[in-house]
């Protein structure tokens, strides 16, 4: 971790550098002077402004490598305070290869990865929360995560921060009345005021808490599992949402032993859809272990989508995680409704679909709404109306909405948290339930004020005041932006 | 006799001084003590009281390393209180009301018979500063030289007294000021200017006791010196009493706004929010419209009453208006009114840890003109100040208390590394070590460093037998129990322990959580008839309670501690563009060495302790 203290120049291609682009940008950070750079370029660098861009060739042993736009950011007003000079070349990987080789041969070496955005910590030119705000924002898959990227990254969370570090300087103030001033402010407010402290700081630590609760990958990656037993109709839903034929589709039960992902886009967020093998009790080692990791993958799906064929055998092994939706397949058959009831009271409180008969050439029906609001829309029981495969698919647009609808509610309540905040807030949230309890039950002030203290270090860390170990160990171990 | 020589010499005859006299003295040195004509040692001019919350600890400190407080308080002391009783022995605090005339009979009596000391009456007008130390002449022609100085001239430089338009020089009522002390220093450092005030003095014989509620003494309290006895107090012991003001006495603070030098401008020093005069409640507070007024006794043979909790500096008459709103004190008259004082203090900063100025060498300031308030930080610092210029002349490194040891050790670190914008005063929350800093255990935390004076008298034997015993005690309830037979189960049953299932030791059941310790360890062992020191026996039942909590809180400060003892480079800091300017004239001023330190500095912002933290690797 030597290079946590180093202040050698580096360099790094800040856009991808593995595909073909027009213009790839390639920073140098931490150049003491920009004139020892002079002999690798056409441009005198001596009369470069900061701020401005200049063309200028760049010389490998006098050869010319390249034809480049560069710019120059004097620290500290640069984006991690140091001297930067930023580079667009023509975006070929083997060109921006030379070029890096080029300055590496110079004695600049490659920036480890976060390097860059930790000198920008480094310098105080980031808090830690919008370090982790960038992080956010570089990783986001939807325009509501770039929005709460970019407002960490503007200080959203630090404030927040700030007012629980107020409220828990209250909380300690108020015991320290208690203790020190009871005489003045009298045994019943003291202890009153100390009640109150208490309870604003555990109410608004209980809200950020409530933040932590969806894992951060559920909104970063979100996934959407399909599951259900075999042939129910699974890989021909998730073809037609995906609308090509990724899944093999067939009528021979286990079709889809392993597990198939694709990326389908609602409303302008990138959702991951998963289709997994089918349940069924099974002698083939394969399949078991196939059918082990669907389950799995559905308990930790962000949308659950169970998908039933009412006119096979009924009960479902009862699954550890309640679905979002549940699906009804071959509605078009005569026995549907019958083989329907089995279900009424198992997913009353679902929303529920039904669909047309399933089959590699079957027309998809109509997604209609399930039991709660009854069916409404034209009966989808009398035979296909809806398009063949292939076509565009209108009916799923339902199921695509109540998939975006759940996201953005909990992208507008649980705004992303960094990993190093979400832990920091669990343990702060575990350590004052405990705390509660004390203060209910100790009559020893002393005793509860030292336990109160012991949450300093906890509140602290989350305002980025914690020993540069821990926060390593916890942030730039996840961390992988702005190479 | 108009000439002296001292090796040191103390100017000023308080708290702080008479402290650090009495400890230069133990050492075969040569000390005087020059103190204003008229003025009684160690008066106390403000509260007649000693301890308090945080101080009863620095007065039990003293005690444990051989100071006069504690003998002085004991003596004088004619009503007794325990503290935070009920909340816990870690916050307990002891606080005695003293009659101030005895008070100061016993330390001029004390300290008159002091062998190697030399009291000298005189007012000083002069102090230069020679080569070989320094020269300090005084009104009345007296020439006294001296190896090192003390200074605890108290809220005598440049002081000022307000009373409503009334402004009088002086350093308290009826006291000349101290001139020409400032001259000395202020070629050094920043002169800061604080206020403090005091209530008005009533006379006993017109107060309405009746309409009152008393507060008798505790005879259980214990007392500061560690050879007393509670039951054997030295003076009779007298009530306090408790009022209340109310709506009416706020009402006519109210409407005499404009006359209060305070809210007026009259006044520009900075007094303590903590210790708020009357003034100060009514406008801050306008919601509230009662405080307590605690009516304390100054003396067996004084017939004056202090009211604590109004102090003023408002007009006599507006004193006299709103004290008629107030029960029991609708006829009292007013023997001395109340008065604000503001005065000039030395910028601690500017000091060692041994007290000495960093600037000039063998000089050492204690005591209110530190920028502290109260007897007992004044005399704790007395103390260390006086050790420190023995230690100096004797080429020793600085006598210095960890801060986790001790609330005297707590006040000295704060001060010399940390910028103070109003009085100070020592708060239990200033120690990050609260449930082991206790009154209980004083004696042992304070052992180690009572023994590195390297000296012999009654303390130091005291201290010894202590420690031994305590030795076996620990031992004793870590190895003796209780085996779970009928007999014994019959017993617990009787003295109501709780059941008992298996074999338990004594620590176990002491620390059962519906049991008092210090009660119940004393009761098993006047059962197996044994005795020890009672100190002992509190400082062991609440150290064992306190065990499991002191270890995890011991945890927390290791793992804090591996970012709070960090050192950091001042200098570095001072000139890096990251941290704010404000920051950085902080930085400076108080040049910390360590993060811990930083992060005590008033008004340092937690984004400069968030990049120090990140950067200090």
């Amino acid at each position: 971790m030597e290079w946590l203290v180093s202040k050698d120049p580096i360099i790094a291609c800040s856009s991808g550098a593995n595909q073909n682009t027009a213009i790839s940008v390639i920073r140098i950070s931490g150049i003491a002077k920009l004139s020892d750079l002079q002999e690798n370029f056409s441009k005198d660098l001596n009369k470069v402004e900061p701020r401005k861009a200049y063309l200028s060739k760049i010389f490998s042993n006098g050869r010319n490598l390249d034809e480049v736009l560069l710019t120059y950011f004097k620290g500290p007003n640069s984006f991690n305070g140091e001297n930067i000079l930023e580079l667009s070349v023509h975006g070929n990987p083997l060109n921006i290869k030379n070029i890096l080789e080029l300055f590496n041969s110079v004695g600049i070496r490659n920036a480890n990865p976060g390097e860059m955005t930790y000198r920008a910590l480094r310098n105080n030119k980031l808090t830690m929360s919008q370090v982790e705000g960038l992080d956010t924002l570089l990783n986001a898959n939807s325009t509501e995560i770039i929005e709460q990227g970019l407002n960490n990254l503007g200080g959203a969370l630090q404030k927040e921060y700030l007012k629980l570090r107020d409220l828990y300087l209250h909380l300690r103030g108020s015991v320290e009345i208690l203790i020190d001033f009871s005489e003045d402010v009298g045994e019943e407010d003291s202890f009153k005021n100390l009640k109150e402290s208490f309870d604003n700081f555990f109410n608004f630590l209980r809200k950020l808490e409530l933040r932590t609760q969806t894992p951060r990958n559920h909104l970063l990656k979100p996934k959407v599992v399909f599951l259900g037993k075999t042939n129910a109709g699974k890989s021909t839903l998730f073809n037609k949402l995906l609308n090509n034929d990724r899944a093999i589709v067939s009528d021979t039960h286990g079709t889809t032993r392993d597990y198939v992902t694709e990326y389908f886009n609602a409303s302008g967020v990138e959702f991951q859809l998963v289709d997994t093998a089918g349940l069924r009790k099974s002698e083939d080692q394969i399949e078991i272990q196939g059918i082990k990791l669907s389950k799995e993958l559905y308990k930790e799906a962000f949308f659950k989508v169970l998908v039933i064929n009412p006119l096979m055998e009924v009960v479902f092994d009862s699954l550890e995680s309640e679905p979002d939706v549940v699906i009804f397949t071959h509605s078009d058959d005569s026995r549907f409704d019958e083989f329907l009831s089995n279900y009424k009271d198992l997913y009353k409180e679902k929303p529920c679909f039904y669909s047309g008969s399933i089959g590699p050439d079957g027309a998809f029906g109509p997604i209609g709404p399930g039991f709660k609001i009854g069916p409404i829309g034209p009966s989808s029981k009398n035979g296909p109306i809806g398009p063949k495969s292939g076509g565009p698919i209108e009916p799923l647009g339902p199921l695509k909405n109540l998939i975006f609808s759940k996201y953005s509610k909990l992208t507008k309540n649980n705004p992303i948290l960094p990993e190093r905040q979400r832990s920091n807030i669990k343990e702060l949230y575990e350590k004052t339930e405990l705390l509660a309890q004390v203060i209910e039950t100790q009559s020893d002030i002393g005793v509860v004020s030292s336990e109160i203290n012991t949450l300093d270090s906890s509140v602290n860390a989350l305002l980025g005041i914690t020993t540069p170990d821990d926060v390593l160990n916890n942030i730039f171990s996840n961390f992988c932006i702005g190479k | 006799m108009n000439n002296f020589n001292f090796d040191i010499l103390i100017v000023g005859g308080g708290h702080a001084g008479c402290e650090a006299a009495y400890a230069a003295s133990e050492f075969d040195l040569n000390v005087g003590l020059v103190s204003m004509p008229g003025i009684p040692l160690a008066s106390a001019p403000c509260n007649p009281a000693v301890g308090g919350v945080g101080k009863g600890q620095v007065v039990r400190e003293l005690d444990a390393l051989g100071g006069l407080m504690p003998r002085l308080t004991d003596y004088a002391g004619i009503q007794f209180r325990i503290l935070n009783e009920s909340k816990g022995p870690a916050v307990r605090s002891t606080r005695v009301q003293i009659d101030k005339d005895k008070y100061a009979e016993k330390a001029f009596e004390i300290l008159s018979n002091r062998k190697g000391l030399t009291l000298v009456d005189a007012t000083v007008v002069k102090i230069t500063k020679s080569a070989n130390g320094y020269t300090v002449n005084s009104k009345e022609g007296k020439v006294i030289t001296s190896k090192t100085l003390i200074l605890t001239a108290g809220t005598f430089l440049n002081g000022k007294l307000h009373t409503g338009p009334l402004q009088v020089e002086g350093g308290r009522v009826d006291c000349d000021k101290s001139a020409g002390l400032d001259e000395l220093i202020s070629s050094k450092s920043k002169i800061k200017r604080f206020k403090t005030g005091t209530p008005p003095r009533l006379l006993g014989k017109t107060i309405n006791f009746s309409k009152m509620e008393p507060q008798p003494s505790d005879n259980r309290a214990i007392c500061f010196h560690f050879a007393n006895k509670p039951e054997l107090r030295q003076q009779k012991q007298l009530d306090c009493y408790l009022t209340r003001t109310n709506s009416n006495t706020l009402t006519s603070i109210r409407k005499n706004k404009e006359r209060s030098p305070i809210f007026n401008g009259q006044i520009e020093g900075v007094g303590p929010r903590y210790c708020p005069s009357i003034e100060d409640k009514a406008f801050r507070y306008p919601d509230k419209d009662s405080h307590h007024v605690f009516v304390e006794p100054e003396g067996l043979d004084i017939d004056t009453f202090y009211p604590n909790g109004i102090s003023t500096s408002l007009p006599v008459e507006v004193q006299e208006e709103f004290l008629r709103t107030i029960p029991g004190l609708e006829e009292a008259k007013i023997a001395i009114p109340g008065y604000a004082v503001e005065y000039d203090v030395v910028d601690t900063v500017d000091l060692k840890i041994s007290l000495e100025h960093k600037e000039i060498a063998g000089l050492f300031t204690a005591g209110q003109l530190n920028g502290t308030s109260g007897y007992e930080e004044a005399a704790g610092q007395g103390f260390i100040a006086g050790i420190n210029a023995v230690y100096l002349l004797k080429e020793l490194e600085p006598f210095k208390l960890d801060r986790n040891h001790s609330y005297i050790g707590v006040m000295v670190e704060d001060l010399v590394t940390s910028e103070r914008d109003e009085p100070y005063r020592l708060f239990t929350a200033r120690s990050e070590s609260r449930l082991y800093n206790r009154e209980d255990n004083t004696y042992f935390r304070l052992a180690p460093y009572r023994k590195s004076l390297n000296l012999t008298n009654d303390i130091d034997n005291f201290l010894e037998k202590y420690l031994d015993q305590r030795e076996t005690l620990v031992e004793l309830v870590k190895t003796s129990g209780f085996r779970a037979t009928p007999a014994w189960k019959q017993y617990f049953q009787e003295m109501e322990y709780g059941k008992i299932q298996e074999n338990i030791t004594l620590e176990e059941l002491i620390k059962r959580s519906h049991l008092d310790p210090e009660v119940t360890l004393d009761k098993e062992l006047i059962r197996m008839g044994l005795r020890f020191i009672p100190q002992v026996i509190s400082d062991v039942a609440n150290s064992v309670k306190y065990e499991g909590y002191l270890e995890r809180a011991q945890n927390q400060q290791e793992k804090l501690s591996k970012l709070t003892t960090r050192k950091i480079d001042w200098r570095n800091l001072s000139e890096n563009s990251n941290i704010s300017f404000e920051c950085r004239q902080r930085i400076v001023k108080v040049q910390p060495e360590d993060f811990s330190q930083l992060s005590r500095i008033n008004g340092i912002r937690p984004a400069t302790l968030a990049y120090v933290a990140s950067n200090s690797l």
